[in-house]
């Protein structure tokens, strides 16, 4: 066989690399029922990994171990529980043709129609496991093809997901033409899903079984358009009908529209996005819900928050099914005549999501939709931020937000409406006491008026947080952060969520212990950012490469 | 080597329980009977395929600074650490440039959400490093990066000499002394 023949001679020819990284999440759990924290009769938990990558010249193999033990860590996917080798691939490139056997991550385009990947510290990870070859044409043209099956914790998806895309640049395919400052970048997919079928009772009438698609095909053309300063970028996809779980298994077919346009120059970034989503979440499993077995990517278009109170309180989730959102952001730099010595930079950020405005036409089509007229509003974010560096020993950013959310719609909690308006602040000073000595304090508050038909909920009312960060460069940080709920309507949910952490970082491994509670969300200690499930007691993370 | 004859292991294996256990079964048996291939000190740039600003597509194995010394920095328009770094870093940027010939390379792991925000963000701060996305994560993946920041240095003969996790404010300042060193041709202890 070559290509045995191939890789004895590569393993002979020289040693090769082997390099990789592992991650451990131990948490000790002890009960506290007045934060709600779960029960955990096992008291420990461990989310753990191993990654191994070789590499010999064009070949490559890799593998990574898991083990969640005796079960994941509050707040992750309970089927993750086990251990195993979930992940595991080989692959080679020569000259312009790239194959992968086994395990793969793969986004085509924007990821509207297919995007495998892993958010590891969301519990998140949903490769394809099968063939992919990738082949470039006349240095310009980029073609993709795969088969496979999705990662489903520690098994695979029933659906089989085959897919093709292809991708010319135009300035790679004629680098000897002058084109000015002009670029464009074609591109364009199709991916479908095969799962067989099976017997699903009509709603409209329980006594019929529905005819559902086996195959679901869908279809995506996006354009990058670049002239000097100015780039524009667009994406839409089609879904032919995907009876599924989601959307309670209508025929209507589903779209996806993304739309960013954006202005970069010297101390000013403006970025405009659009997008338009209708009946699109899209599974290698009709039947599947939550975070599983997901076959594309719905990006949010709102300001990534991380900020513990801005990012936490009143998180917004994607509303695959159907949302009309937009978002502006500009970064500016105030040029060094305007300051003097330190140069101020703002962030100023909009973003607004709403419903589709919709008709139910009460058969098995499930409605009708009109293209811009937005529906009820689901969120509402206006913040600015400003950085400034005060002194050569004092940093200082300052963030005032407007945040309006739909609570049940954004999180899932039900379906009428529960409006909530909010103020944020938030002050962060950095000060360097002295070489490799540095004190960080971060003070904020949320202010918003008591939910008083919601009376026994944890978030209810205004928040103060306060977080005192003292790290000695390179190696030791020590932190203590308190979020404090002093305006719950219920006095006794008046709590403070008091976590202490220390860390030690040395090149490329970081251990750090914490105790104390956590709320639910993403939480940035120590220079690292992770999302944390709420509970109370002693977490021990462990990070490190090599 | 322990491992003395691959190539037969290969076909046993093959043909037992196909193709994919086989060649990881290579793999890490190759890890485990041979000393010789495991993590060195200084090894190469692995090649991955990210995206230029502009959208085209980009092998990071063409990654290189005319001999002088060179920071790959992972980051993401969310990460607080990350945008310390990066800023703290831009402070002296310039006459790093000019003692050194230090050139930065900032690796952003945005993913849709952010990444079209990326070149905006990085103009709108005066940054003048040289700015790749990385969206599918594949350099990511290739150099074993768990979390952002996550800094590598580069010698001038292109092989990676040191890395670091995470970001404290005043860690710019042991960068700084590595890099010093690298212009200087000192060896620097890996890790």
């Amino acid at each position: 066989m070559a290509f045995t023949g191939a890789m004895h001679a590569q393993l002979l020819s020289s040693p090769g690399q082997i390099h990789g990284n592992v991650g451990i999440d131990a948490q000790y759990y002890t009960n506290d029922t007045l934060i709600g924290a779960p029960e955990v009769p096992e008291k420990f938990r461990m989310n753990a990994f191993l990654n191994l990558v070789y590499t010999n010249n064009n070949f490559r193999a890799g593998a990574r171990y898991e083990a969640y033990l005796p079960g994941p860590l509050l707040g992750f996917d309970p089927r993750f529980e086990g251990q195993g080798i979930p992940f595991r691939y080989a692959g080679y490139t020569l000259g312009d043709l790239d194959v992968t056997a086994g395990h793969f991550y793969e986004q085509f385009g924007n990821g509207l129609i297919l995007r495998a990947y892993e958010e590891r510290a969301l519990g998140f990870d949903n490769p394809l496991d099968g063939f992919r070859a990738k082949y470039t044409l006349l240095g310009g043209i980029r073609l993709t093809a795969l088969v496979g099956r999705q990662r489903y914790f520690w098994e695979m998806s029933d659906g089989v997901v085959k897919a093709f895309d292809a991708e010319a640049s135009l300035n790679q395919l004629f680098p000897k033409k002058d084109f000015g400052k002009f670029r464009l970048l074609l591109g364009g997919s199709f991916v479908s899903r095969y799962q067989g079928d099976q017997e699903i009772p009509n709603p409209d009438d329980p006594n019929k079984i529905l005819d559902i698609p086996l195959n679901v095909g869908s279809f995506a053309g996006r354009a990058n358009l670049g002239y000097g300063k100015f780039q524009l970028n667009g994406e839409f996809a089609w879904k032919i009908n995907d009876p599924n779980f989601t959307n309670q298994f209508i025929y209507r077919p589903g779209n996806a529209t993304y739309l960013s346009a954006s202005y970069a120059t010297k101390g000013l970034g403006i970025t405009l996005q659009a997008k338009r989503v209708e009946n699109f979440d899209y599974r290698s499993d009709r039947n599947e819900s939550g975070n599983a077995l997901l076959l594309n990517f719905i990006p949010m278009l709102n300001k990534q928050h991380t900020y513990t109170l801005p990012a936490t309180i009143y998180p917004y989730a994607v509303q695959a099914n159907g949302e009309l959102g937009w978002q502006a952001d500009v970064n500016f730099t105030t040029p060094k005549w305007f300051r003097g010595k330190y140069s101020t930079l703002f962030n100023l950020n909009f973003s607004m999501v709403n419903g589709l405005d919709t008709t139910r036409t009460g058969d098995r089509q499930g409605y009708t939709s009109e293209l811009f007229t937005p529906g009820r509003l689901y969120y509402l974010d206006g913040n600015i931020e400003i950085n400034q560096k005060i002194s050569k020993k004092l940093k200082l950013n300052l963030m005032y937000m407007y945040l309006w959310v739909d609570r049940n719609q954004t999180q899932g909690l039900g379906t009428s409406p529960r409006e909530i308006a909010s103020h944020i602040a938030v002050a962060d000073l950095t000060w360097k006491v002295a070489k490799r000595h540095t004190l960080r304090m971060e003070l904020q508050t949320l202010q918003t008026a008591q939910e008083l038909d919601h009376i026994g909920d944890r978030v209810n009312g205004s928040w103060l947080m306060g977080m005192i960060e003292y790290s000695l460069s390179p190696n030791f940080f020590v932190s203590v952060m308190d979020q404090w709920a002093y305006d719950n309507p219920v006095a006794y949910f008046q709590i403070h969520y008091i976590t202490t952490t220390v860390g030690y970082n040395s090149g490329a491994t970081r251990i750090a212990l914490s105790y104390g509670r956590q709320r639910e969300g993403i939480v940035c200690i120590g220079g690292v950012c992770r999302q944390v499930p709420a509970s109370n007691g002693l977490t021990l993370s462990l990070m490190s490469s090599f | 080597m322990g491992f003395h004859d691959p190539f037969q292991l290969f076909k046993l294996v093959l043909n037992k329980a196909g193709i994919m256990k086989s060649l990881l079964f290579v793999a890490l048996g190759t890890l485990f009977f041979s000393t010789p291939i495991l993590a060195q000190d200084n090894y190469p740039i692995p090649n991955a395929e990210v995206q230029d600003l502009e959208g085209n597509t980009f092998q990071t194995e063409s990654l290189a600074n005319d001999g002088n010394p060179m920071i790959i920095s992972f980051w993401a328009t969310w990460c607080k650490p990350c945008i310390a770094e990066l800023s703290a870093i831009h402070d002296q940027y310039e006459d790093l440039q000019d003692e050194t010939g230090l050139k930065l390379v900032a690796v952003s792991v945005d993913d849709v959400r952010n990444v079209a925000k990326v070149a905006p963000f990085v103009y709108g701060r005066n940054w003048n490093y040289e700015v790749y996305c990385d969206p599918n994560g594949n350099f990511k993946r290739a150099l074993s990066v768990n979390t952002v920041p996550h800094t590598f240095l580069v010698n001038g003969e292109g092989q990676i000499v040191w890395q670091h996790n995470s970001y404290n404010p005043g860690d710019e300042e042991e960068l700084f002394d590595l890099v010093r060193k690298l212009a200087n041709g000192e060896a620097i202890k890996g890790h």
